[in-house]
């Protein structure tokens, strides 16, 4: 037992130096025994050693697969090498560059046949065979840029004195343009062939860059030894204790370069030239510069390095070069350093408007204010127009739009001169403004505003012009005293009143109208003052809008006092009244028409109020809304007299009412709404319908009386003249005459009946006429001849002139005739002749019947066709009739658009006349 | 002799009438309407005097049913009537002719003269 324990132990001894062996190697050391499918193809390996340098790559991989851990043996080759050393026995050594898995590298294994599998033994060589690489690449690419450089590349080593300081330089190495340029120089002190470089400065940049390693790349100029006025370009590179040196020659380019630069002076100079013309004949204010700064970065104030002679116009400043603004004015406003100091901080330009009130007397400036130079001068260039005129004119144009503004919305006078006066004064930066009416010789204080302390309306202990003052002030219209104190003009009394008033200076300004000078506008300041011409005219001006206020103010109180008592008359209106809008709703109405408005709403919105209204045609039908009154005037329509309407009360009983509208228009003769107007006919209407039921009687009894009283008539005039014939027959003459007395009295009665009923036909418009066309002549002569009979000792002439055909009334006209002929025969005496005559122009026919009768009186002339007229002649002669006669005829000669007249002297006859159209003229 | 056929409502016009016609030597039928002539119960005469305004139907009624009846159309009418308005309505209705009352003698003899 003790030997095997003995052989045992020492197995396992030397197991553990084996083991110590291999796990003391670098190199990884494996051991693999190798996978064999069913037909003893080896498909895999599996680990069954590996010594620590290996366990630190891979852990612990005993008894596991090659393949499944690393599968880029494979790909590699190496899995094929595993296989082909168990299968043949034969070692291989290989170097092998692995980047699968956790390696990246180059390795040089060695594998060797252990039983039925291998043992590895790798060694990393990816370090050594990296430097091998690079030595190789970096040769390679140093040989051909050495080969293809046009540069002269050197490099040198740094010869150091005991104390290692570099004394001097030797040549290690050049490429063929070194060798060009410089021979055989390899071992070469530098300083001994090139000294100009400790001159040049070359050899502190070398010994700099060897020292510090930084490198250094400059344009050199280099004019030693065989080098004549060259331009290298010269980089420098630490290179072990010495350096690398590229040179190039750029002397061509940098010559071409100084031309270049040579060439660009002179343009400058011709430039500059030119900008110097520019300077001093520009017609803007010009100047440079520079800002000072306080401690705290702000600007606080800035010197003149350039000005142009613009500048001394504009700003009245002389010789300001060299010196700042502070020191030529003090009082120079903040703003404008505040401005320049951005544009240096900013390197933006500025371009503004801005007040200068020392300046020039006060001026406003449009300014661009340019960043100039570099940055860090702190220069701005600045170029300025005056604009003050194009400014006092705006702001004068903003003071009297001002004004006017204000103006316009107040009524009251003294309002308006109370605000014109406060307006006035911000304006014009004074103490007092007094706005007086002048009243003959009366200067009447409307108002006077002081400031401060607001306006004092209507009183004033202001000292007023007079004498040689005044004198001007009437002349020129306006006045100006600029100091109180020393105003020659001044006579000592005003003097003293304005320095108890602390007045130094006062303008003024008249405002004439119709040659009369009616107002004065006056301002005072409290200190000296040159007032302009501007300043007077705006005075004047002011006065003239203050005098327009007023006078609008007053025409406007004129046409409210006017418009009240027209809103008083169209409240008291016994009609209802309103204004309808476009949508149809009343917005505005009097008192009455509260009446037709249930709600008392106005605008009205009562929607209920459409039913109480109704509206009927000539037929009955019912009016639809659209039609009403109120809708057609918005249509443009003009409804008047308008319609009736009925509308419903609240206790329901009707009202009926005439609505009349007509439609209201602006300016522009648009259609904006309707005016309205309803009267109550209720009371109207129930006389009018009395009235028609008793027309309708009255037509009635016409018809009747025309039958019923002219039946018996012609009975009994039938019956007269049968028994008159009769009688005749007979030879009884004298009860024959007795009974054709019968028969005319007859003919009286019946033209007393038609020309009672023609009169209430004409009297209600119900005379009908039938008209035809006819000759006028014939029917003349017709009725003439019927009349003969009646006319006994008379003479009837007939002189008739032959016109065309009249359109007429036949029966009518035949009236008339009779009418004019019997009058003639009655009022003629016996063998007297009547004349009866036609005429015609063309247009018209003219008829005229001629009496010698005993004529009518000049003062009954006018009347004699007047209804009823009879005229009165006393007790003398007294003849029958109603006076009907001449009103009928009348009447049916106008209707026929005819007229009809008398000429007349009393004891020598009349003529009647009357013309009627003839059928052509028609 | 001439036959002249009178509708005519008022006894003191009938009367009247007949008497003129009887010393006018021409024979007179006297109707107080229009029913025997719309009826056609009469016998046509040579001219027809017809009042307007009749109680029952109406003169210008007569007067058209006369000129719509081929048998008389071709017979005069006459109408008659206190007012002159009637004067176009009679010539629409085919009137010849119109006599206003009152009339005299003188416009009975005239208007037979021209139509008898």
């Amino acid at each position: 037992m003790d030997i095997y324990k003995n052989e045992s132990d020492r197995l396992a001894e030397r197991e553990a130096l084996l083991k110590a062996t291999i796990d003391s190697s670098m190199d990884m050391i494996q051991v693999f025994v190798a996978v064999r499918d069913d037909r003893g193809e080896i498909v895999d390996f599996v680990w069954i050693l590996n010594n620590k340098a290996s366990e630190r790559i891979y852990g612990d991989v005993i008894g596991k697969s090659l393949l499944t851990l690393n599968p880029g043996v494979v790909q590699e080759g190496i899995f094929d090498t595993f296989k082909r050393v168990v299968e043949s026995g034969e070692p291989d050594q290989s170097i092998r560059h692995y980047v699968h898995e956790q390696f990246d590298g180059w390795f040089h294994q060695s594998t060797v046949k252990q039983n039925d599998g291998v043992a590895t033994t790798t060694r990393d060589i990816t370090e050594a065979k990296e430097v091998m690489q690079s030595i190789k690449d970096s040769q390679t690419f140093l040989q051909a840029v050495i080969d293809s450089s046009l540069d002269i590349i050197q490099v040198f080593e740094a010869v150091r004195d005991t104390e290692g300081r570099i004394v001097d330089f030797t040549w290690k190495v050049q490429n063929s343009k070194g060798l060009q340029q410089n021979g055989e120089v390899i071992g070469e002190r530098l300083l001994a062939r090139n000294p100009g470089v400790i001159s040049s400065g070359i050899f502190d940049r070398m010994v700099y860059v060897t020292e510090t390693g930084i490198a250094s790349e400059e344009e050199q100029y280099y004019a030693y030894e065989q080098f004549n006025e060259q331009w290298f370009y010269q980089a420098l590179v630490k290179q072990g204790d010495g350096v690398l040196m590229t040179t190039r020659d750029i002397t061509l380019e940098k010559k071409a370069k100084l031309g270049i630069l040579h060439l660009k002076d002179e343009i400058a100079q011709k430039a500059t030239d030119k900008y110097l013309t520019l300077f001093n004949n520009m017609e803007q204010g010009f100047c440079i510069i520079e800002m000072i700064f306080d401690d705290t970065g702000v600007a606080v104030d800035y010197r003149f390095l350039e000005v142009n002679p613009v500048f001394e116009k504009q700003t009245d400043i002389k010789n300001a070069v060299g010196r700042t603004m502070k020191e030529l004015r003090p009082a120079h406003e903040a703003h404008w350093f505040r401005i320049y100091g951005d544009v240096v901080k900013t390197g933006k330009s500025a371009h503004f408007e801005n007040e200068a009130a020392h300046l020039a007397g006060g001026v406003w400036y449009e300014t661009f204010a340019i960043p100039f130079g570099r940055p860090e001068n702190h220069q701005v260039a600045i170029f300025f127009n005056d604009i003050t005129e194009r400014k006092r004119t705006e702001e004068r144009r903003s003071y009297l739009l001002q004004l006017s503004d204000a103006l316009r919305s107040l009524t009251d006078p003294l309002d308006i001169q109370a605000t014109a006066c406060r307006l006035l004064c911000e304006h014009f930066n004074v103490e007092r403004v007094i706005y007086a009416d002048i009243e003959g010789d009366e200067y009447n204080v409307k108002c006077s505003h002081l400031r401060g302390s607001g306006n004092v309306t209507g009183s004033a202990s202001i000292p007023v012009f007079s004498g040689r003052l005044l004198e001007e002030y009437r002349q020129n219209g306006t006045i100006a005293i600029d100091d109180t104190a020393t105003d020659p003009r001044l006579d000592e009394e005003i003097r003293i009143d304005y320095a108890a008033l602390s007045i130094a200076a006062v303008a003024g300004a008249m405002l004439i109208k119709n040659d009369q000078w009616i107002a004065s506008c006056t301002i005072y300041a409290a200190t000296p003052r040159k007032w302009t011409a501007t300043e007077l005219i705006l005075l004047k001006e002011t006065a003239e809008r203050i005098w327009e206020a007023v006078e609008k103010a007053k025409i406007g109180a004129a046409i409210r006092e006017s418009e009240n008592r027209l809103t008083s008359m169209f409240q008291a209106l016994p009609v209802a009244a309103g204004f309808v809008d476009h949508a149809g709703k009343l917005i505005f109405a009097n008192e009455e028409m509260s009446r037709y408005l249930p709600t008392n709403v106005i605008p009205s919105q009562d929607e209920q109020r459409y039913w109480r209204w109704v509206a009927y045609d000539s037929d009955g039908q019912e009016i639809s809304r659209a039609d009403y009154p109120g809708a057609r005037a918005l249509r443009g329509e003009y409804v008047v007299p308008g319609i009736e309407m009925r509308y419903t009360q609240d206790d329901k009983t009707y009202a009926w009412v005439r609505v009349a509208a007509v439609p209201f228009r602006d300016g522009d003769d648009r259609i904006i709404g309707a005016v309205s107007v309803i009267s109550d006919i209720t009371q109207l209407k129930q006389t009018t319908d009395k009235l028609h039921r008793l027309i309708n009687m009255q037509e009635d009894f016409i018809s009747i009386a025309s039958h019923e009283l002219k039946t018996p008539v012609t009975s009994i005039k039938t019956y007269a003249e049968i028994v008159a014939e009769s009688l005749q027959e007979q030879g009884d003459m004298e009860n024959a005459v007795l009974v054709s007395k019968l028969s005319n009295q007859v003919d009286r009665l019946t033209n007393l009946i038609r020309d009672l009923l023609d009169t209430t036909r004409i009297e209600q418009g119900q005379l009908i006429y039938e008209k035809e066309v006819f000759k006028l002549n014939e029917l003349l002569a017709e009725r003439v001849d019927e009349m003969r009979h009646t006319a006994a000792n008379r003479k009837i002439t007939l002189q008739l002139e032959e016109p065309s055909g009249i359109i007429a009334d036949r029966e009518r006209i035949g009236q008339v005739i009779i009418n004019l002929v019997s009058n003639a025969i009655k009022y003629a005496p016996n063998n007297t002749e009547i004349m009866i005559r036609s005429t015609s122009d063309g247009s018209e026919i003219k008829v005229s019947v001629a009496d010698q009768g005993i004529g009518i009186p000049q003062d009954s002339l006018d009347k004699i066709f007047e209804r009823f007229y009879r005229v009165g002649r006393g007790s003398v002669n007294t003849y029958p009739g109603m006076g009907l006669g001449l009103y009928i005829s009348a009447e049916i000669i106008r209707n026929h658009g005819g007229r009809i007249s008398v000429v007349s002297e009393e004891g020598k006859g009349s003529v009647f006349e009357f013309t009627l159209p003839l059928k052509d003229s028609i | 002799m001439k036959h002249v056929i009178l509708v005519e409502d008022d006894p003191a016009i009938r009367d009247s009438l007949s008497l003129f016609f009887e010393r006018s030597n021409i024979e007179l039928t006297v109707y107080h309407n229009g029913d025997s002539i719309l009826s056609g119960d009469y016998t046509p005469p040579d001219l027809f005097l017809l009042d307007k305004q009749l109680s029952g139907v109406d003169g210008l009624d007569i007067c058209r049913y006369i000129k719509s009846q081929e048998a008389t159309k071709n017979i005069p009418v006459i109408m008659m009537s206190a007012s002159p308005s009637v004067i176009p309505l009679a010539a629409a209705s085919g009137a010849d002719d119109v006599l206003v009352k009152p009339y005299a003698l003188a416009d009975i003899r005239n208007v037979m003269s021209r139509y008898l």
